[in-house]
């Protein structure tokens, strides 16, 4: 019996002389790892952590010191809340949108006598694309009673399947095959795509719960992948061209709608923000920088402050959203219109130190207005770094705007130093015409109104042969858009179509016209694999046709 | 390429060192050779015989500030090359590695780090540099501009959760005092001791009556009789003396004040689970803001401070001395000023004689440690000495035979006694209840002072903004309540989530969007879109309708210029979000 006790002693003692080099208690396991395993984990700072506490308890104390410490001054009640701005909503549905828009009517007293045309709105959407619904009712009550099953069984509790929730699951599957535009919508076609949104249900439950239980905005990043979860795009398929008139201009001055009580309330706040004018000069005489914030251009607040305060220094006016700035032209202006150099320096750290040195021997203060410093051509580190050390010298005063909502991520702490920002407010509301002019908008681009009028442009620079020539192929092109793999137009048919039209009187005169369009890009040369080339235009066929209409009327 | 940076590096270097020498070099120029030719004519020329006690001690320093952002093959290269000249050039390179050592073993191979000899050199934590600059400079009484408890603690929370950067902490102190200063006369009186009088009589009659108008003026005014009352408004002269006296007296209060923070810090400091704080800062913080006596925190600590052992009281006690004597020999070069006013000024006199702050505050205080201190020492052999006595007492009763339940009662009166009877205690006990009086007279918090407005700052709420910035906010504000932001009366919503068809169209789209999942659909947002604006038309006007698709497109492409949505070629008109 002694001997079998000394065994379990000398069993436990192995064990806790394995125990400082092995992480865990079963030595059997580890032993059987591979030895780079051991050495990682010996080396790995996280095993050491106890005992060097252990030593130090100084450090320790520190750690457990700062660690539950919070931030008291940092924020007050009038903050915006967290949860308002990065809450991670759940999962949307177009049915939001609808609700939305509903209950904005619903509210506007003009909309009383239309409140039944409201409805109305949405079912006439809707309407043509109920009745091709494919699934009779029975098989779809049927499936959604496993369904409902399977995810009770699944959920065991969590889910409450309130009946609520489900009428605009029902309409919302129906669209989804109708979406899915296949008339033959079988039960194992529509089975996935119910169960999917089925899920979609619950995690909005679960959202709904969790908002109500924590008032105070805590990151999950389970909803991140929640929200992110199915690949499929949930909204619906309508197109920009189902807009009957597509000419939508782009900017210009006169698009820009605001209410006479706002155009009031905004030379306000102008008025507000300029009395701010002495308090900046006052701070960027101190060597701050100025930045301003805040929804509305504020390119015509800085040039005010730019005629009214600064008329008697050098100024540099940056535009930070045109598309081609780069940093050099900034400090090649800088450098040769201001400081009267003739060479600027290839070194970009150079030209700052020459800058520096300029500046102070003349004793000339310079003030650096930039429109946007968080524009696109300005967003690289290299431009911010410049930016930064320029603002940095002790002659020169920065004031810059920004206006995207990341902004700030583009400087660390190293170049927030160096510029030394003061925050400033200046919510405007005035639209940015200038800003988005260069902006290659979205609509716009979709809508190619700028295609369209280039098109038109060059083609109104064209002599009557060549109109001919490219009608022709415009025509050909638009005849067979049907096709599903369109060649193009060969050259041969296309110089026979010419000749009928007397349009050109031989092959060489025709590819000289054509060249015409090679260079404006309007008419793209293929070369097929039996040698022949064959013309078309990269357009969009509806847009073609809409030129087609334009130009015959 | 390599060749030319460093050359540039040695250029800049060589700049630095030989202005006297005037021939710029140029780029290609930049070798070692030309820097060792220098080196050599400039040093080793100038006294031929003493050439090796020069080459000892004119060493070749090159600084690498920031080492991590330096490209580390140019830099492995570059010790290479120097490793090569290392005899004939001493040279001495200087790294700045802000994160750890480990960062240039990882850069530098074995072969470069080998021509190197490393020596490592640590700085201190920057909180540690912070709570040396703010004891040091801002937390002392000879400065006239003063933080208000919540200002201070905002600054301190923005170093200590955003940046930890000692510099962008001195820059926000700036900032505070620019805006303590700015477009305000009476300001002025924000100064040291000695230029106060000149202040207070430059001042115009406007600045008086806006003196008159703080809000700490108004208690002080309550204390006073009717006929002091009316002078005080009336008589310009008068309020500029009582102004005067007011401020004198608000020096000595600050002089004490701080004395009595860090006093009250060191004799904390070793008490366990710091509930007031570690560091003078903290403490600060917590007296500027409330009257700490009051708070159950400080009587926890008075208590924990009333178990101390003996020596270790004595040990603070020592500590809290030697920083009061150190204050009084820093005041006393100021001493001699502060006595000029007294001739100028009859009045001065009589607040001199009623004061019971300042220095002669601190030389009591110094007196009552001296002799508290002095007691607790000949404490320790005395209550020694009476527990010896008190035992041999005992010993005397149990000698004298009697019943077991006077022993009893003997045993347990003589426990109660010799806890009284200790006089190290008893000493103990009054030091404390000192300390308590003392530091609810040194310890009163700013705010109740009168004319505090003058020398603290405490207006934070309006320095926030423009130090920290909320970029994000702003916009969310501004385009989901715009109202907030143009007062006007036709946005005003009802909830934060509801949408108007008054609303700029910026605001509407944003609200619209939100209401959409990670894609949006361009043509159910324009229908949505016009559907607010104009809800009395049907949908085939709104087909037709260009300006409101004019309005509806500009709004997406202020919102794209925003960041918020970006294109998308997933789908056929559709766009991304680009927020949550």
């Amino acid at each position: 019996m002694s001997s079998e006790l000394k065994g379990k002693v000398s069993d436990s003692e192995t064990e806790t002389v394995d125990l400082p080099d092995t992480p865990s208690r079963r030595t059997g396991r580890t032993r059987q790892k591979p030895k780079k395993y051991n050495d990682f984990f010996e080396l790995s700072p996280s095993k050491r952590k106890p005992r060097r506490v252990s030593t130090s308890s100084e450090e320790d104390e520190i750690i457990d010191d700062s660690c539950p410490q919070k931030p008291r001054a940092l924020f007050s009640d009038d903050d915006v809340e967290g949860q308002d701005i990065f809450k991670f909503k759940g999962r949307h549905t177009k049915h939001d949108l609808q609700n939305a828009v509903r209950s904005a009517m619903m509210n506007s007293p003009k909309v009383i006598l239309t409140r039944l045309k409201t409805p109305k709105k949405v079912i006439n959407l809707h309407s043509p694309i109920r009745k091709a619904a494919g699934t009779p009712r029975h098989v779809r009550e049927v499936i959604k009673k496993r369904i409902i099953q399977e995810v009770d069984s699944d959920s065991s509790g969590d889910f409450s399947g309130s009946s609520s929730d489900f009428v605009p699951d029902e309409s919302e599957n129906e669209e989804q095959s109708d979406s899915s535009s296949s008339s033959s919508t079988s039960v194992e076609d529509e089975k996935p795509q119910r169960k999917d949104s089925v899920k979609t249900q619950i995690t909005r439950n679960r959202n709904n719960k969790m908002k109500i239980k924590d008032s105070e905005y805590i990151v999950k990043p389970d909803n991140y992948f929640m929200m992110n979860s199915s690949k499929k795009i949930a909204t619906s398929d309508h197109t920009l061209a189902r807009l009957k008139n597509m000419n939508i201009q782009d900017n210009s001055p006169d698009t820009v709608h605001i209410s006479t009580e706002h155009r009031k309330k905004i030379a306000e706040l102008n008025y507000n923000h300029r009395q701010l004018f002495d308090r900046w000069l006052y701070e960027l005489s101190e060597n701050f920088s100025i930045i301003l914030y805040g929804i509305g251009s504020k390119r015509t607040l800085l040039q005010q402050f730019q005629t009214e305060k600064l008329n008697k220094f050098p100024c540099i006016m940056v535009n930070g959203f045109f598309p081609s700035l780069t940093i050099k032209d900034i400090l090649e202006s800088i450098v040769v219109d201001l400081l009267g150099n003739t060479t600027v320096p290839s070194n970009i750290g150079s030209v700052v130190k020459l800058i520096d040195s300029q500046l102070s021997e003349n004793s000339v203060d310079l003030f650096l207005i930039v429109n946007n410093i968080d524009g696109p051509m300005l967003r690289n580190s290299k431009s911010q770094v410049t930016l930064a050390s320029l603002s940095q010298i002790k002659n020169v005063h920065t004031i810059a705007t920004i206006d995207h909502i990341n902004a700030p991520l583009l400087w660390d702490y190293s170049k927030l130093s160096k510029y030394n920002f003061s925050w400033w407010d200046v919510t405007s509301f005035v639209p940015y015409t200038e800003e988005t002019s260069f902006e290659n908008s979205i609509m716009t681009h979709k809508s190619g109104a700028l295609q369209l009028s280039s098109l038109r442009s060059v083609y109104q620079s064209l002599t009557s042969n060549s109109k001919g020539i490219f009608t022709i192929l415009i025509e050909h092109q638009l005849a067979n858009q049907k096709q599903a793999h369109y060649q193009g137009l060969p050259f041969k048919d296309l110089y026979s179509k010419c000749r009928e039209q007397f349009l050109v009187s031989s092959d060489l005169a025709l590819r000289a016209q054509l060249t015409e369009f090679l260079d404006h890009k309007l008419v793209k040369m293929k070369r097929t694999l039996d040698g022949s080339e064959n013309l078309m235009i990269p357009i969009n066929n509806a847009l073609l046709q809409q030129f087609l209409e334009q130009q015959t009327s | 390429m390599v060749w030319q940076l460093i050359g540039n590096d040695l250029k800049n270097d060589e700049e630095c060192d030989v202005l006297s020498t005037k021939h710029k070099l140029k780029k290609s120029q930049c070798t070692m050779k030309t820097l060792k030719t220098w080196y050599h004519s400039k040093y080793t020329n100038e006294s031929t015989n003493k050439k090796k006690k020069l080459i000892s001690t004119k060493t070749l320093v090159i600084v690498i500030p920031d080492f991590e952002s330096f490209n580390c093959h140019l830099l492995q290269d570059f010790v290479m090359i120097i490793s090569s000249y290392i005899s004939s050039l001493p040279i001495v390179l200087v790294f700045g590695v802000a994160t750890s050592v480990s960062a240039l073993h990882k850069s530098f191979p074995y072969e470069v780090s080998s021509k190197l000899l490393i020596k490592v050199f640590h700085s201190h934590s920057s909180a540690v540099y912070m709570n040396q600059v703010l004891e040091d400079i801002f937390l002392t009484h000879t400065v006239p501009f003063h933080l208000s408890g919540k200002a201070f603690e905002l600054l301190t929370d923005v170093f200590l959760f955003y940046d930890f950067s000692v510099k962008g902490l001195v820059q926000s102190i700036k900032y505070c005092m620019m805006d303590h200063y700015y477009g305000d006369n009476t300001k002025a009186l924000c100064c040291n001791r000695e230029d106060l009088e000149e202040a207070v009589l430059n001042l115009s009659p406007n600045d008086l009556e806006s003196i008159r108008q703080l809000k700490s003026f108004r208690p002080y005014l309550e204390k006073q009789d009717c006929r002091t009352k009316i002078s005080l408004f009336e008589d310009d002269q008068y309020f500029r003396d009582a102004l005067y006296k007011e401020l004198m007296k608000l020096h000595d209060y600050l002089y004490s004040f701080y004395l009595c923070v860090k006093l009250l810090s060191t004799l904390i400091k070793d008490i366990p689970n710091n509930l007031l704080g570690k560091t003078v800062r903290e403490v600060y913080t917590k007296c500027a803001t409330e009257c700490i006596t009051d708070t159950p925190s400080f009587k926890e600590c008075m208590q924990l401070l009333s178990f101390q052992s003996q020596i270790k009281i004595v040990d603070t006690i020592t500590g809290a001395l030697k920083l009061l004597n150190s204050h009084l020999q820093s005041v006393s070069p100021i001493k001699p000023l502060q006595a000029t006013p007294k001739k100028n000024n009859n009045n001065t006199d009589k607040v001199f004689a009623h004061r019971e702050l300042g220095e002669s505050f601190a030389k009591t205080v110094r007196v009552h440690l001296m002799t508290f201190l002095r007691q607790l020492e000949n404490a320790n052999t005395e209550a020694s000495i009476s527990t010896a006595m008190d035992t041999d007492s005992n010993d005397n009763v149990e000698n004298v035979p009697g019943s077991r339940y006077k022993l009893k009662e003997k045993l347990l009166k003589a426990t109660r006694v010799e806890k009284i009877q200790s006089e190290f205690e008893m000493i103990r006990c009054r030091f404390i209840s000192y300390l308590e009086e003392m530091f609810a007279k040194g310890l009163q918090p700013p705010h109740t002072q009168t004319f505090h407005e003058i020398m603290f700052f405490s207006d934070i709420s309006n320095v926030k903004k423009h130090i920290v910035g909320a970029p994000r906010g702003a916009l969310h504000t501004a385009l989901s309540d715009p109202a907030h932001y143009l007062q006007c009366s036709c946005c005003r919503l009802p909830s934060p989530e509801s949408v108007a068809g008054t609303l700029p169209d910026v605001c509407l789209a944003y609200k619209l969007h939100r209401e959409c999942g990670k894609h949006i659909n361009l043509y159910d947002w324009l229908q949505a879109f016009a559907a607010v604006v104009k809800p009395g038309e049907n949908d085939e006007q709104r087909h037709h309708d260009p300006i409101i698709q004019s309005r509806f497109t500009r709004a997406v492409a202020e919102l794209q210029f925003l960041g918020f949505i970006k294109s998308s070629k997933r789908k056929t008109d559709h766009v991304m979000r680009l927020t949550w």
